[in-house]
Formats: structure tokens, C-alpha cells, sequence
């Protein structure tokens, strides 16, 4: 679009008032500031609907809440030491049903692994390896065997950390229905 | 929220097109914005704690990847990943997908992640047609993500049990005609299943089941005769307190039956819950507009159409007049003449609820879910303009509706508002997003002066900003309820154990001194406290049930426009 600027003078080119302000008007400030973060409102809102239902379904969501916390599928994180042991704690410690996915439906590779003999197949292989680039070393081979026993065994450790912490015995005794539905497919490993 | 879009547009040679033709299908990208990925958190960490939260977020945020790229990236242990996984996949919110060389990816599905906010909404719908029976299955399936039929008409008979009289029991009998009650009309449906493996000793197994979804099972109940009653927890094995004792052998595995259904599982089919929804959205809408009797009309055409109808479907199949005729509810006492003319009146109405499509059989109507969705979600945004602007600002905005475009002078003129405050409202709603501009260039070179610019609502773009501000506003929500219960955590705590105690002396059999004075550990300003809190918590709960159901209405009119 040309056109000449008027020399000196300002003039728009189009009709300023279909902007919405006039020529010369005073125009609200400019804003520097991001707005409040918690801003005055003109009107409150609406109260919220109550009744029977209402209730209920408030109840059953808060109630669902406390059971999610229950159920064996809520991981805990390793919880953190509590400055004094409280007499209470006793009572109040929820014992949570082991839970054993159903294998059949999952991935392999999301199966805890199986503890294997650590003096074995693994170390055999460790030697064999070590002996190529240091033979001439015994203790750094040594070494190697160490670390790679260690490895394995912080591995195993945090296995079995795992199983004692996190497979929690049963909340209740529940005779001869248990393990009707749980599926105990761990040892097997195929398909 | 989704956004759809197909696979990446790629020529021949490009690895995201080999890709692509490998999964046969084209990918649905859904992109989750930060409000939308904020809640999700929120859910899954109220739901399933901290590790599981890391896992899902991340899956979430990235999209597919394998195991180890997720401890990777994560700095997570691979045995809590796996679990995590587990976890999510058992609930529905994360599959797995083989890919080539045997890699196995997962995927986060993330819209399925914010309907755990709807979990209690599910079970209480069940409650109301069901009953208790119905509520308890429900909740189990969604407690659990998927069950066997057997495990679950045990777990459920055990609990009501648990709620009956002594000496009273529930019968298995009761709760599986329940169950097959749920399937027949769609509620609870089957989980795709394991295929039969041939035992074939070739190769090794595959590193993860493909499951097999089947459409004409997906409601079969398979012959079940389950035989027993539910049972109550036995007193013997509790303590005093009725807390379970500290340690509980561990069981033997050499008592296990075998499970009738074993790798039949079943879930909660929420689309059905959410067709429900839907339905009761519009029946009330129609009572409200018109009255009772039409909308027990509507409601008896949705009904019929439950399962003839598509999920989806912008309209129901055409019904006839004589069939609505017979199949109005037994003691609806209306003559032929009458239900015709109700029929007209609602075909006629500027809503357009329902439409005429033909003549015959006395004269054949649908009903337009998709207008009908359309006509929901707009009320909700008038409603928001309303409450959030004014009843002068909602008059600008419904004249803008109604016009579908105005000039700023024309909105002055009709809505009778001086200037300058349409000006404000205008604007004001513009920097909202409630209303757009929109440039009608009169020459080609665009020039300003010589331009149209002219007000207009784009309903689904205001209603996509509308919901993204309800995902922000229930993150909010739940994040100010757990500061408020963080913030009295340890009053809450001291509550808990004076609670506890006072249950531990109650069966030991203290007196009544004894009991007052352990109660007055909790001083009467701590009650107040306890009580305000209580109070606070109720209400922000209470608001998020609410947003829900704004959220449900937003969505489903989102989803039923990007179907079409």
C-alpha cells in the first residue's frame, strides 16, 4: 500500500474511528506488569449445586481416595526415617495384598528377574573377558570380577530389598479362596 | 483434547513413512497441553503414588519408548519402572506395541488418564441403575482395571456381606446376574484377550502377547456356574483394636482351585457410561426448555436407540412414531394424536434436538446428538460470559451468536449499549477468546480502511479454550486442597491418633472418664480448625465433581465436530 506520508504532519490513512477511539482521546495506560495473580472479581460465582446425590457422589470420590492408598497397586516411595517412633503407628499400619499381574498379558521383559547362581556361568565369562586386555595382571582381573559380582549383587540386593518391602503379607486370612485368583505364572517364563 | 493430525507427511525413501506402513494404520498424534499434563500428575499421583506419577508423566510428555529409555531418561531403577509399568498397563492407561527387532514401546494414553476424575460419577451412575450390586462392580473394575467375572462376583459378594445383617449373606447367585445385567446393556465389556498359542517349538516366544480385541465377544459371558456366598471377615483373626494382627503367615499355593474364567478378564466400558451421560444431558435440557412430558418423549427415543446408534453417530437411527408410540414407558397415558404433536413441536423447535427425516410409519424423527452436543456447549459458554462478565456482556455475546457476525457498530445498535462499554465488553471478551475478529477484506490489498472487521464466535475454538481452562482450574483445585490438608497435617495426624487410641481403650474396655479425657487431647480451637478444614476440603472436592461435568459436556461436543 503507498502513499505519501503527509510531509510533517501525522495523518492516518484509514478512518481512525472504526478503530473504536477518536483523534487526541485519552487511552488507557500502557500495562508493564503482568496481571495479579490473584485478581479482584467483579462478580462472585455461583454457589454450588447441593443435595442427596451431591453428597454421595462427594462422599464415594473421598472415600476412593482413602482405598487408592490401600490397594497394592499404589507404589510407595521409600519412606523417609520419622524423627520419633509414635506408640500409634502400630495401630495404624494398613497391610497391603500382594498383587501378581497376570504374565501371560504382559511384555517379558517386565518380569522381575529370577536370582541366578552368582558363582557360575556369569563369572566364567567375567574371567574369559578379563584375561584378553590384562593378562598380565591378576589382581586387575580380580578386580574385574569383583566389580562385576558387585554389580550383579547390588542388582539382586535391590531385588530382594524390593520383595520384602514392597510384597507386604496379606491384610487378612482368607483360607482356601487365596490364590484362586492370583496368578503365581512367576517361575514360568514362556508364553 | 485432542488434536488430529495423521502421520507426518513424508515421500518415499523416508523412514518415518517405512514407519508408518509398518503400523498399517496412520498414528493419531494427541498432543496434551501443560494444563492437561499438570492434571494428569496430579491423578496418577493421588491414584497410584510418586513412581508411578514419574512414569506416566514422562510417557506422557514424550510419547512411545521402550523400558530402558524410560529408567534412562527418568533416573529411575528398572525394577520400580517395570512395576510402574505394570501398573499402568493393568489400569488402561499405558499399552505396548512390539516393534521391529523385537523392541517393545509404550505409549501413555493420556486422555484415559483424566477420566479418573469421573471414577466416582461412573460408580454412582451405576449405583442408580443397578443399585448397590451395580455400584460395587463397577467400583471393583475400576479399583482394578480389569477383572475375571469369578474374582470379581466373590470380592463383591464379600463386601456386601460385609454390610448385611449377622447370619445374612449375599449369594453369588445375586451378583453374577448383576454382572451379566451390566454386560447385556454395555456398561462392562471384555478386555482384549490372549490368543490361543499353537505350541509351537520353533523360535522363541514372541517378547509380548499381541492381544486380540473381538468385537462379537466383546459382550459374551462365558457359562459360569459360580456357586457360593460372600463372607465376612472372621473376628478371630482381627486384634483388639480390629486392626489385623502385625504377622500373617504367608500362604501356601497348594490350595488353589482352578479358575473357571482364567484370562477372561472384563473392564469398565466408560464410552457407555459416557453415551449415558450424554443422554441425561439432553433430557433434562429438553425439560428444561419445554416440559416433562417432551422430554420423557426424547428420553424413550434415546433409549430405543442405545444400541442401534453408533458411538459417535451424529444423529439416532430414524425411529417412527408408531414405534415411539408403543414403546413409550408402561403408565405413560398420552394418545397417538397427542405424542404426534409433541413430535412436531420438538422437530420445529430453532434447538433442533429433533429432526424429521421422513413420513412413514406416521412420520420417522432422530434425534441430533451432534446439534444437540452443539447447543449443550454453547449454554456452557453463554453461561460463563455470564457469570464471568455480566448479563449486558452474555447480551452481546448471545447477539453475536445469533447473527454469526457483526460489525462493532451493529453490535451497538442491536444490543442498545452505549459505545464505549460495548467497546469494553467487546474487547473484553476478545482477550478471552470468547469471541474472535474476523477480517473481511473488501479490495485485494487488505488496506485497514477498506476492511471489514467484523465479531464473530467460533464455538469450537471457544469451547477448546473453555475446557483447557477447566483442566487448569481442577489442577488448581486439587493442588490447593492438598496445601490446605498439608497445612494441618499435623493437627490432622494428632486427630488420627487420639481416634486411635481412643478405639484401642473403647475395646479394652475403659470408662467413660478415661475416654473424655483422651478426647479433650484435642483442644476446642483444634476442633474448630479441623472442623474448617473439613469444611474447605468438601467444598474444593465438591468443585471439582462439578468442573467434571463441564468438562464432560465441553469434550464430548469437541469430539462428536472433530468426528465429522
Amino acid at each position: 500500500m503507498a502513499g505519501n506520508k503527509g510531509r510533517g504532519r501525522a495523518a492516518y490513512t484509514f478512518n481512525i474511528e472504526a478503530v473504536g477511539f477518536s483523534r487526541g482521546e485519552k487511552l488507557p495506560d500502557v500495562v508493564l506488569k503482568p496481571p495479579p495473580l490473584f485478581p479482584d472479581t467483579d462478580y462472585k460465582p455461583v454457589p454450588l449445586k447441593t443435595g442427596e446425590s451431591e453428597d454421595y457422589v462427594l462422599a464415594l470420590k473421598q472415600e476412593l481416595r482413602e482405598t487408592v492408598k490401600r490397594m497394592p497397586y499404589f507404589v510407595e516411595t521409600p519412606e523417609e526415617k520419622q524423627d520419633i517412633e509414635r506408640y500409634s503407628k502400630r495401630y495404624m499400619k494398613v497391610y497391603k495384598e500382594e498383587w501378581i499381574p497376570d504374565w501371560r498379558r504382559l511384555p517379558r521383559e517386565l518380569m522381575p528377574r529370577k536370582k541366578c547362581i552368582k558363582a557360575g556361568p556369569k563369572s566364567k565369562k567375567a574371567k574369559d573377558t578379563g584375561k584378553g586386555p590384562s593378562l598380565t595382571n591378576p589382581a586387575d582381573v580380580l578386580k574385574k570380577i569383583e566389580e562385576d559380582d558387585a554389580a550383579e549383587q547390588e542388582e539382586y540386593d535391590e531385588e530382594e530389598q524390593e520383595e520384602e518391602n514392597d510384597y507386604i503379607n496379606s491384610y487378612f486370612e482368607d483360607g482356601d479362596d487365596f490364590g484362586v485368583d492370583s496368578d503365581d505364572n512367576m517361575d514360568e517364563a514362556t508364553y | 483434547m485432542r488434536s488430529e493430525r495423521g502421520g507426518p507427511v513424508s515421500g518415499p525413501g523416508d523412514p518415518l513413512r517405512n514407519r508408518n506402513q509398518r503400523e498399517g494404520t496412520l498414528r493419531l498424534l494427541s498432543v496434551m497441553t501443560q494444563a492437561e499434563i499438570k492434571l494428569c500428575s496430579l491423578l496418577l499421583q493421588e491414584h497410584f503414588g510418586e513412581i508411578v506419577e514419574k512414569i506416566g508423566v514422562h510417557l506422557i510428555r514424550t510419547g512411545s519408548q521402550p523400558l530402558r529409555v524410560i529408567a534412562h531418561d527418568t533416573g529411575t531403577s528398572l525394577d520400580q519402572v517395570k512395576k510402574a509399568l505394570c501398573v499402568l498397563i493393568q489400569h488402561n492407561l499405558v499399552i505396548y506395541q512390539v516393534h521391529k527387532r523385537g523392541v517393545v514401546e509404550y505409549e501413555a494414553q493420556c486422555n484415559r488418564v483424566l477420566r479418573m476424575l469421573r471414577y466416582p460419577r461412573y460408580i454412582y451412575t451405576a449405583k442408580t441403575l443397578y443399585s448397590d450390586t451395580g455400584e460395587l462392580i463397577v467400583e471393583e473394575l475400576l479399583l482394578n482395571g480389569k477383572m475375571t467375572m469369578s474374582a470379581v462376583v466373590k470380592k463383591v459378594a464379600d463386601r456386601l456381606t460385609e454390610t448385611m445383617e449377622d447370619g445374612k449373606t449375599m449369594d453369588y447367585a445375586e451378583v453374577s446376574n448383576t454382572f451379566v445385567r451390566l454386560v447385556d446393556t454395555h456398561f462392562v465389556q471384555r478386555c482384549p484377550l490372549v490368543p490361543a498359542t499353537e505350541n509351537s517349538d520353533t523360535g522363541p516366544p514372541p517378547p509380548a502377547p499381541t492381544l486380540v480385541v473381538s468385537e462379537k465377544d466383546m459382550y459374551l459371558v462365558p457359562k459360569l456356574s459360580l456357586i457360593g456366598k460372600g463372607k465376612r471377615r472372621r473376628s478371630s483373626d482381627e486384634d483388639a483394636t480390629g486392626e489385623p494382627k502385625a504377622k500373617r503367615p504367608k500362604q501356601t499355593t497348594d490350595n488353589k482351585e482352578p479358575i473357571p474364567d482364567d484370562g477372561i478378564y472384563w473392564q469398565a466400558n466408560l464410552d457407555r457410561f459416557h453415551q449415558h451421560f450424554r443422554d441425561q444431558a439432553i433430557v433434562s435440557a429438553v425439560a428444561n426448555r419445554m416440559d416433562q412430558t417432551s422430554s420423557e418423549i426424547v428420553r424413550t427415543m434415546l433409549r430405543m436407540s442405545e444400541v442401534t446408534t453408533p458411538s459417535g453417530a451424529p444423529f439416532t437411527q430414524p425411529l417412527s412414531s408408531n414405534e415411539i408410540f408403543r414403546s413409550l414407558p408402561v403408565g405413560y397415558n398420552i394418545s397417538k394424536q397427542v405424542l404426534d404433536q409433541y413430535l412436531t413441536l420438538l422437530a420445529d423447535d430453532p434447538l433442533e434436538f429433533v429432526g424429521k427425516s421422513g413420513d412413514s410409519g406416521g412420520g420417522m424423527y432422530v434425534i441430533n446428538l451432534h446439534k444437540a452436543l452443539g447447543s449443550l456447549a454453547t449454554a456452557t459458554l453463554e453461561s460463563v460470559v455470564q457469570e464471568r462478565f455480566g448479563s449486558r456482556c452474555a447480551r452481546i455475546f448471545r447477539l453475536v451468536l445469533q447473527k454469526k457476525h457483526l460489525e462493532q457498530k451493529q453490535v451497538e445498535d442491536f444490543a442498545m449499549i452505549p459505545a464505549k462499554e460495548a467497546k469494553d465488553m467487546l474487547y473484553k471478551m476478545l482477550s478471552e477468546n470468547f469471541i474472535s475478529l474476523q477480517e473481511i477484506p473488501k479490495t485485494p490489498d487488505h488496506a485497514p480502511s477498506r476492511t471489514f472487521y467484523l465479531y464473530t464466535v467460533n464455538i469450537l475454538s471457544a469451547a477448546r479454550m473453555l475446557l483447557h481452562r477447566c483442566y487448569k482450574s481442577v489442577a488448581n483445585l486439587i493442588e490447593r486442597r492438598q496445601f490446605e490438608t498439608k497445612e494441618n497435617k499435623r493437627l490432622l495426624e494428632k486427630s488420627q491418633r487420639v481416634e486411635a487410641i481412643i478405639a484401642s481403650m473403647q475395646a479394652t474396655g475403659a470408662e467413660e472418664a478415661q475416654l473424655q479425657e483422651i478426647e479433650e487431647m484435642i483442644t476446642a480451637p483444634e476442633r474448630q480448625q479441623l472442623e474448617t478444614l473439613k469444611r474447605n476440603v468438601n467444598k474444593l472436592d465438591a468443585c471439582e465433581i462439578q468442573v467434571d461435568e463441564t468438562i464432560f459436556l465441553l469434550e464430548s461436543y469437541i469430539e462428536s465436530t472433530m468426528k465429522r
